[in-house]
């Protein structure tokens, strides 16, 4: 038996992807929408306990596996693939109170593609060399238009959304194919190779580096390259919301981080790579602030702040400092639970998706609101949430490498966030009910993990010494173990 | 430099005008049928530098992809045409800002 469980324990790279595949293959066999919830929960709940328990035991000092089968957990990577599947459980989970979006045939094919998406993002976090890190993010993106077309049934505007993410996603594909096989020929076929010796062709490995990064940056909705996440966000339903927010865009920009981490490490290219991020990083900041602030629907809203924070990220990125790392981690991993409370306590209007729906929701579903509430305040980067603890990070990083300026893009982003999203609290509290009572119903119970993640956003943000702890050890082997 | 250096780099510079090509199409057309040939241009271009850098093995995964693309693009452009009864991309735009507010530009 104790040999059984050090096997399983080995291959725990192997079973983060294995197990959410298996749990998609079952789905055919679901016979309605309620068995293929459970069975989705219950396949994400294993996929967790794989992963926390990987994760626990690298922190705790066990040596990094190599488990063959083209993965390779790195610091970034376990990290990544601990956050991205601990959250999708918990979308897993609170998508049961969401089945009312498809219809009952449906809802299998559904959570089949999330578990396809979710399996291939850590495949993707986990990957040993860059074309099957392509091959991953490119079965995520389209497991993701799946999901975000299957909500056409009830709102057209979701076709029109994943049509556009899946051209918008195409073109991605091809840059991310053509820049893996660059750097490939321009390096090695594995992550390892920047890092291990000095590139045979250096110009071509930067080219391909940068044709990955753009993207990926386009890939997790980083500006100016999000014109997709408008349509698709705004349309998409609750589920479809919550798995291309919390999960999606999240995973992606883990993955970029993680292919960052590795270019960043490689001195003959690591100015350049430097460079593209830093590009895109600032012009993130800013337009996304600006489009947050003039959005009228909920999710929107949510999508055009969680850009705002990835150009965060893709500033501490660019410092290629493990401190610029640990805080690009934080950051992360802030967007991800915020993203899980907002739209999780968005998820309670229904079909409803404008601000006004909004409206005194603190009187209608008390619970819901007080999701969004520390959603919108771990966005706008108050003090005491995990998005404020994220961009001090930044700030420490950014002045510790000389970046001044950095402090400034903080600034920016929190002041743009203080405005949209205190519009949001506004309107939760303070104004006059105007849309119907929301429906009473037993199975809103399971948005509870919306509760959860409005929970760790505060409680993290409270006592942060373990969560900046395993951040500085995750960036310090952001490459892998040390030769 | 050898002619068949040359070649090697005249393939890569037609492979990548091809994808540059179709991702223009890609991103500019007014029809989603183009728009999704594009995207399938762009492809085929980005597996033919790839084929060329690296050789046959990669061709596999990226017809692969390229595959499942077009089956969930097919699939997207039947059911735009059932629900819109059109897809130039001009009409989905203006059935979807009929039934919310528009607002500020993506960029």
């Amino acid at each position: 038996m104790t040999d059984a469980i050090e096997l399983i324990r080995a291959n725990a790279p192997l079973l983060g992807v294995g197990l959410p595949l298996f749990g998609a293959a079952l789905m055919l066999a679901a016979p309605g929408a309620r068995s293929a919830w459970a069975l989705a929960s219950l396949t994400m709940l294993a996929t967790a306990t794989v992963a926390v328990d990987l994760a626990m035991r690298l922190a705790s000092g066990a040596p990094f596996l190599s488990v063959g089968a083209g993965l390779r957990p790195d610091g970034v990577g376990v990290w990544a693939f601990t956050v991205q599947t601990c959250l999708a459980t918990l979308v897993a989970i609170g998508a049961g109170a969401m089945l009312r979006e498809f219809h009952q045939r449906a809802a299998p094919f559904a959570f089949a593609l999330f578990l396809v998406m979710v399996a291939a993002w850590n495949a993707a976090a986990l990957s040993a060399s860059f074309i099957g890190f392509a091959a991953a993010v490119e079965t995520a993106w389209l497991a993701g238009v799946g999901v975000a077309a299957l909500h056409g049934d009830r709102d057209r505007g979701a076709l029109s959304g994943a049509l556009r993410m899946l051209t918008a996603g195409g073109v991605a594909g091809a840059l991310l194919l053509v820049g893996a096989a660059l750097t490939v020929r321009g390096a090695g076929a594995d992550l390892t190779a920047l890092t291990e010796q000095q590139p045979p062709a250096p110009g071509a490995a930067a080219l391909g580096m940068g044709m990955m990064i753009a993207a990926l940056a386009l890939k997790a909705g980083v500006a100016p390259l999000h014109a997709w996440t408008g349509p698709a966000f705004g349309r998409v339903g609750g589920f479809g919301a919550l798995a291309l927010g919390a999960i999606g865009v999240v995973a992606a920009l883990f993955a970029l981080l993680r292919v960052s981490a590795y270019a960043m490490a490689a001195p003959a290219i690591a100015v350049s790579v430097s460079h593209v991020l830093l590009t895109l990083g600032v012009i993130s900041v800013v337009i996304p602030s600006m489009q947050a602030v003039g959005a009228v629907n909920v999710r929107r809203l949510a999508a055009y702040a969680a850009a705002a924070q990835a150009g965060c990220v893709l500033v501490s990125a660019a410092l290629g400092s493990p401190a610029g790392f640990a805080a690009a981690l934080v950051q992360i991993t802030a967007l991800g639970i915020a993203a899980m409370a907002l739209f999780g306590g968005a998820a309670s209007l229904g079909q409803a998706h404008g601000l006004d729906a909004l409206d005194g929701l603190a009187r209608r579903a008390p619970l819901s609101a007080l999701a969004v509430t520390a959603g919108a305040l771990s966005v706008m980067g108050a003090p005491l949430t995990l998005g404020f603890l994220g961009r001090w990070r930044l700030i420490e990083a950014g002045v510790g490498g000389g970046w001044w300026w950095a402090a400034g893009a903080v600034i920016v982003v929190s002041l743009a966030a203080v405005f949209y999203a205190g519009r949001l609290i506004e309107r939760v509290y303070f104004r006059r009910a105007g849309a119907a009572a929301v429906e009473p119903n037993l199975w809103r119970l399971t948005l509870g993990p919306a509760l959860v993640a409005a929970t760790l956003a505060i409680g993290v943000g409270l006592e942060p010494s373990l969560l900046l702890r395993a951040a500085d050890a995750a960036a310090a082997l952001a490459t892998g173990p040390a030769p | 430099m050898s002619v068949e250096a040359f070649g090697l780099r005249a393939e890569i510079a037609l492979s990548i005008a091809m994808l540059m090509l179709g991702a223009v199409m890609a991103l500019t057309s007014g029809n989603a049928v183009k728009r999704v040939a594009g995207v399938l241009v762009a492809q085929i271009g980005a597996v033919l530098a790839a084929g060329v850098l690296l050789g046959g093995d990669i061709l596999i995964v990226g017809v692969a992809l390229m595959v499942a693309t077009f089956a969930i693009a097919a699939a997207l452009i039947v059911r735009a045409q059932e629900r819109y009864h059109s897809v130039e991309m001009r009409d989905l735009d203006k059935a979807d800002i009929e039934s919310e507010p528009p607002e500020p530009s993506a960029s």
